[in-house]
């Protein structure tokens, strides 16, 4: 059965707000997930959350979403919410005005959002001021981040590989 | 007579507006002694960033200072230099930023009628609770949101501070078949975009007859985007080489943007504007559709910049697709320039209003002086101006909350952008 899943990184061009961005890019590039048929698994990089998140939803099996976050926890931790952790992170900030929490619970109101999301949170240091480059905790922890998210593709389309994260409960 | 009386009313953040402010009102009896839009956003200093930086650079500099409307930052910015350079972009090139513009608008436009302003109207604390029982609205305005966004994603790169332009056109031209589809998503959203018109002049605006002077470029034949002369209500008509001859900015000790005034006065930008102005400007559709909505055009209720908002969607689904009908890619997307020394100046129409540049550059195209005038700061006077009407007409006996509720209306009915104007709702009712 085809699995149709899609990873979104959602970030900005500044500093460690383009997180979402550098891990969508590493993971077009991951050998883990080299054989997977597009059709099966898609990777975009999203410039907010809003309108993007929301498009073309309509017969993926699951989403999962990489964004910059800040929680008070230190740079590079990383978090995963899925299900009913998401309708109740409104205060778990984004770093995009209409936060991503918002994004979901407006998909979930319109009952556009696919059975299965996924966000993965990357603990940012700095939006930086013109920075074009990540802050050394949040570069060191996207390899993390990275094997993270490819967990949880392959454990999602056949359990080939183990996940570390029980299956959320949706 | 009301009892004497010291309340302070405190709104940590004004939701649904592009920034943070505050809003501070004092009042005897029934009379408003001070009222003032604080905006404490720290200045964003962009125009000292700017100076000793190459004009090549200029475009996706100013593209980082608004989220929502990098686009417009950029149109002024290039077509000042290129006034400057003396550069006349090819058609291909002019029509391409018409294109461009109209993905900002539509994108700015629709996030605000949904996600911002109808809330208000329909009596809703947020979109996804308004979204509950309107489903099919919310979804259309996402639609309309995205279309936009994808347009600036087809020139730009991305919808963010997008990085497709500069002096002298565009570093790439889109692909015929990436403008085929897009031609093929506006030609279907015409119809989408036309009920949102019908959509939104249907809802319960308040009634307020308000004096204002509307200002906007105005274009012999074109609907106002990016040329055109200055022109207001009250007659003015003027090369936005004069800007500084008719509006003076000046700074007030509540608020870190400055505000703009015309001959001394407050004035309005925006789509309300806009409309008022270039009314004869609109194709038929449009204007068909305003008349429709039985509101009297020009018109000089604010709470209709909704409708003229949602009219100024239509107009860029119908633009858009009319000038991509026929798309061709050019043979160069772009020309190049020769800087030269002098002071380059240009206005374009931000989804807010107009946008004014001026860049003194010194001969190797290098910036000495920026000066940026964005829509907000020039409508910060006429907002106060409003709130002050507004509050006479709603009656001050009022209880807090509902006035703090009527101010957040109005304020929110103008959709400044406070990033934009440096940025907004703690509000402080001082009665006594």
């Amino acid at each position: 059965m085809t699995i149709r899943i899609r990873i979104a990184g959602v970030g900005s061009p500044s500093g460690d707000d383009r997180l979402g961005w550098i891990a969508a890019g590493g993971l077009r590039r991951s050998p883990a997930l080299s054989g997977i048929a597009p059709q099966t698994l898609a990777i975009v990089a999203l410039d907010r959350p809003g309108t993007g998140l929301l498009e073309d939803l309509g017969d993926l099996a699951a989403l999962i979403v990489i964004d910059a976050v800040r929680t008070g926890a230190a740079a590079g931790t990383l978090h995963r919410l899925c299900g009913s952790e998401l309708v109740h992170a409104s205060g778990w900030v984004s770093s995009h005005g209409f936060g991503l929490a918002e994004v979901l619970a407006l998909g979930q109101v319109l009952g556009c959002l696919p059975p299965q999301v996924t966000v993965f949170g990357l603990e940012m240091a700095d939006a930086g001021g013109g920075v074009e480059t990540l802050s050394a905790p949040v570069a060191a922890a996207m390899p993390v981040l990275i094997e993270a998210v490819e967990r949880e593709v392959l454990g999602r389309i056949g359990g080939s590989v183990g996940t570390a994260w029980a299956p959320c409960k949706q | 007579m009301t009892e004497p009386r010291n309340i302070t009313i405190s709104v940590p953040v004004l939701a649904r507006v592009e920034g943070e402010g505050a809003l501070e009102i004092r009042t005897r009896g029934r009379e408003i002694t001070a009222l003032n839009l604080r905006i404490f956003e720290p200045p964003r200093l962009f125009e000292k960033i700017l100076e000793g930086r190459d004009f090549g650079e200029v475009p996706d500099l100013v593209a980082r200072i608004c989220g929502i409307c990098p686009v417009a930052y950029q149109m002024s910015a290039v077509h000042a230099f290129e006034q400057l350079f003396g550069l006349d972009p090819s058609p291909w090139v002019r029509d391409m930023r018409r294109v461009l513009y109209c993905g900002e608008w539509m994108q700015s436009h629709a996030l605000h009628i949904h996600m911002l302003a109808a809330p208000d109207l329909l009596g809703y604390d947020n979109a996804i609770a308004m979204a509950r029982d309107h489903p099919q609205i919310v979804r259309r305005g996402l639609l309309l949101q995205a279309l936009g966004n994808d347009l600036i994603r087809l020139f730009g790169g991305r919808s963010v501070h997008p990085v497709g332009v500069h002096v002298g056109g565009f570093h790439h031209a889109p692909a015929r078949s990436d403008v085929a589809e897009l031609y093929a998503r506006l030609s279907a959203a015409i119809p989408e975009a036309e009920a949102l018109v019908r959509w939104v002049a249907a809802l319960k605006l308040p009634e307020a007859e308000q004096r204002f002077v509307s200002v906007s470029l105005r274009h012999p034949d074109e609907y106002p985007m990016n040329a055109g002369r200055l022109a207001s209500s009250a007659g003015l008509d003027a090369a936005v080489e004069e800007f500084e001859q008719h509006f003076a900015e000046h700074q007030v000790e509540h608020s870190t943007a400055l505000y703009c005034l015309l001959g001394g006065r407050p004035y309005l930008v925006g789509p309300l504007a806009r409309v008022n102005l270039n009314l004869e400007r609109l194709p038929a559709a449009v204007r068909v559709a305003l008349d429709e909505s039985g509101i009297v055009w020009p018109s000089r209720n604010p709470f209709h910049a909704i409708v003229a908002r949602a009219a100024e969607i239509y107009y860029a689904v119908l633009e858009a697709s009319r000038i991509l009908k026929d798309y061709r890619v050019p043979g160069m997307p772009g020309a190049a320039v020769v800087p030269r020394a002098g002071v380059a100046i240009a206005a374009t129409e931000a989804p807010r209003g107009t946008l004014w540049h001026r860049y003194d550059v010194q001969e190797d195209g290098r910036v000495l002086r920026a000066r940026i005038v964005p829509p907000t700061s020039q409508n910060q006077a006429r907002i106060e101006a409003d709130l002050r009407q507004s509050l006479a007409t709603l009656g001050l006996d009022r209880s807090d909350d509902e006035l703090r509720r009527h101010c957040e209306m109005v304020i929110r009915s103008y959709d400044p952008c406070i990033s934009c104007a440096t940025h907004f709702l703690d509000l402080r009712l001082h009665r006594r």
